[in-house]
């Protein structure tokens, strides 16, 4: 039994350290480029600068503090889009002429790129957080309804002839029916639009910047391109891939464990 | 002839004829890239802004056909951001343009490979709102002010502090590009702004009653923000024959803009698409030289503002020093 659990165990550790081989090869090798000047540092500061950086910035420095904006915007982006989203979907499902007008308006929409649009935020909205909020909606709310709608359209017909046949009201269709049928939708493309989201959040802040120093991770980087100091720009970066990284596992996968749980998605 | 499937042996005969073809046109691709040139080539790039007037003089005047020699072709490539001129000068894509000084500083600190060549013009600033409370630079302790560039913060913050003990804080102060600002002032979106005659100028199209308050031009040559040409360390380290024929092209046009001002001023107003009047004040103001000056002061004032995390360097120590064109202090 001892000698089952320790060969598991070898397994284990083998799978983890060919996994984290890959890794390993590509930090030594980024560090030798530039360490050895195989690529100039303005370029590819090497993974220990830019670590230090990392960190000096972190804890001393203004990235904490860029961070911190950044979410803060990002959650009252969402809030706001979330109840629009909400608002959008309750009166498709009321009137079907809306539906049909606002599937074709959403999907056009949806194909216009969040830059394209920021000459005419920026009239309209002025420059600062109702711009940027203006971005991610425009990024999170045509997606989010449309994945919903398409949701709801290939629910299996038979759902709707029961609510029918029981004559439910609307409220309790969406409780008892549409919610836990569309389980799966809903957190597919919440998933899809927190990534569009701080997408279209960093180039917001990137194109346009925000007031003073706290102005976001993509102000941040924006800055700091503009001095020229690329561990500083890096530092930037990784912190936006290790936010997209940690509320993937931290949310998104817990709530499908949760869900492969429920049977509502398989694996 | 496809009704039957595809052997194995024709897959692979297939595979790697496609494999080959593949790689023809790679091979042909690159080598159409990397031909070897009969002709040396220099790209230089210019804006249409006063900042760029003097490179974008030699560009009209035709300075580099003048001065290089023949086996020298030239290329000009437009480009509005300061940021992208120095990264494409760094990295060798291009090889002669104007940055502004703070930026060039920032970048050396940075280890980027500049060489600087010399000096250009500065523009001249001023405070601009439409705002019936603000009458002088006092009234401006709690405003939102907006700004463009690095050098037109710095100096709106040490003259307000120096001259009317109002310290503005980060939130008070909203760094844009051009576009950006004139839009925001003609919306009020901000209280105030910092412009250059020729900012102003285009702001007033769309938002007449806009008026300076005070003018940040006295600060400016203190400090001594203007915009310096900038070259490609590689290029001329491989290619030495060619600086001189580059600044003799630069220093022509300099001189050309001294001598008579208000003749470039009438020359650059169509492409500018600015009243000759204002460039030829803006010449006036800061009449360009090709000298240094001003790099230690301004490294050091980058510095206690946080630009910089490490103190700088000193002029001297920068490379390049002996043969840069420098102002005797």
């Amino acid at each position: 039994m001892k000698a089952r659990q320790r060969k598991q165990n070898k397994n284990k550790l083998v799978t983890f350290l060919k996994r984290l081989a890959p890794f390993l090869v590509i930090i030594a090798l980024w560090e030798c480029a530039s360490r050895l000047g195989w690529v100039p540092k303005f370029i590819l500061p090497s993974l220990s600068t830019i670590t230090g950086t990392l960190f000096r910035e972190l804890f001393t420095g203004t990235l904490f503090f860029n961070l911190i904006r950044s979410l803060l915007i990002l959650i009252a982006g969402l809030a706001i889009d979330l109840v629009v989203s909400l608002i959008i979907i309750l009166a498709c499902i009321k009137f079907q002429s809306f539906k049909y007008f606002y599937k074709t308006v959403a999907t056009m929409m949806n194909s216009i790129p969040s830059m394209a649009l920021l000459p005419l935020i920026i009239m309209w909205f002025g420059i600062g957080d109702s711009a940027i909020i203006a971005l991610v909606t425009h990024s999170v709310v045509w997606t989010f309804t449309i994945y919903i709608l398409d949701g709801i359209n290939s629910l299996p017909k038979i759902y709707q002839e029961f609510a029918d046949n029981i004559n439910l009201d609307l409220k309790s269709r969406i409780k008892d029916i549409y919610i836990p049928a569309l389980l799966p939708n809903i957190t597919a493309g919440l998933k899809v639009v927190w990534g569009r989201a701080w997408r279209s959040l960093i180039g917001a802040e990137v194109a346009f910047g925000a007031i003073g120093a706290a102005g976001g991770l993509g102000y941040y980087i924006n800055i700091n391109r503009y001095n020229g100091d690329m561990a500083k720009v890096f530092s930037g970066i990784i912190i936006i891939a290790a936010v997209g990284l940690i509320v993937d596992l931290a949310v998104f996968s817990n709530i499908e464990k949760k869900m492969k749980k429920w049977g509502t998605l398989h694996e | 002839m496809f009704e039957q499937p595809l052997k194995e042996t024709n897959k692979f005969k297939v595979f790697a004829m496609a494999l080959l073809g593949l790689a023809i046109i790679a091979v042909g691709a690159f080598l159409c890239i990397n031909k070897p040139r009969d002709k040396r080539k220099i790209t230089a790039i210019y804006e249409y802004s006063q900042a760029c007037s003097v490179i974008t003089l030699v560009k009209e005047n035709q300075l580099l056909e003048k001065y290089l020699p023949d086996d020298v072709e030239i290329e000009w490539v437009m480009m509005d951001s300061g940021s992208d001129r120095r990264d494409a000068i760094a990295t060798d894509r291009a090889q002669i343009g104007v940055v502004e000084n703070l930026k060039v500083i920032t970048s050396l600190e940075n280890d980027y490979p500049l060489r600087i060549l010399a000096n250009g013009p500065a523009s001249y600033r001023g405070i601009y709102t439409a705002d019936d409370n603000i009458n002088s630079a006092a009234d401006l302790a709690d405003k939102k002010i907006a700004y463009q560039g690095t050098g037109a913060g710095l100096t709106l913050k040490k003259d307000l502090a120096e001259n009317y003990q109002i310290n503005l804080t980060d939130d008070q102060l909203l760094s844009l590009n051009e576009q950006q600002l004139i839009d925001l002032i003609a919306q009020d979106q901000v209280d105030a702004a910092v412009m250059t005659r020729v900012m102003a100028s285009k702001a007033m199209q769309v938002r007449p009653d806009l008026r300076m308050v005070h003018s940040l031009t006295e600060e400016t040559a203190r400090i001594g923000a203007t915009y310096w040409l900038i070259g490609s360390v590689s290029y001329f380290d491989q290619n030495p024959d060619l600086l001189e024929p580059v600044m003799k092209a630069y220093t022509e046009a300099i001189e050309t803009i001294n001598k008579d001002p208000k003749a470039v001023a009438e020359q650059l107003s169509p492409l500018f698409e600015i009243d000759a009047e204002i460039i030829e004040q803006e010449f006036l103001d800061f009449a360009p030289i090709v000298e240094i000056y001003g790099y230690d002061e301004i490294a050091e004032m980058l510095y206690e503002n946080g630009e910089l995390d490490e103190a700088p360097k000193k002029f001297a120590e920068i490379p390049y020093y002996e043969s840069t064109p420098k102002k005797a202090e």
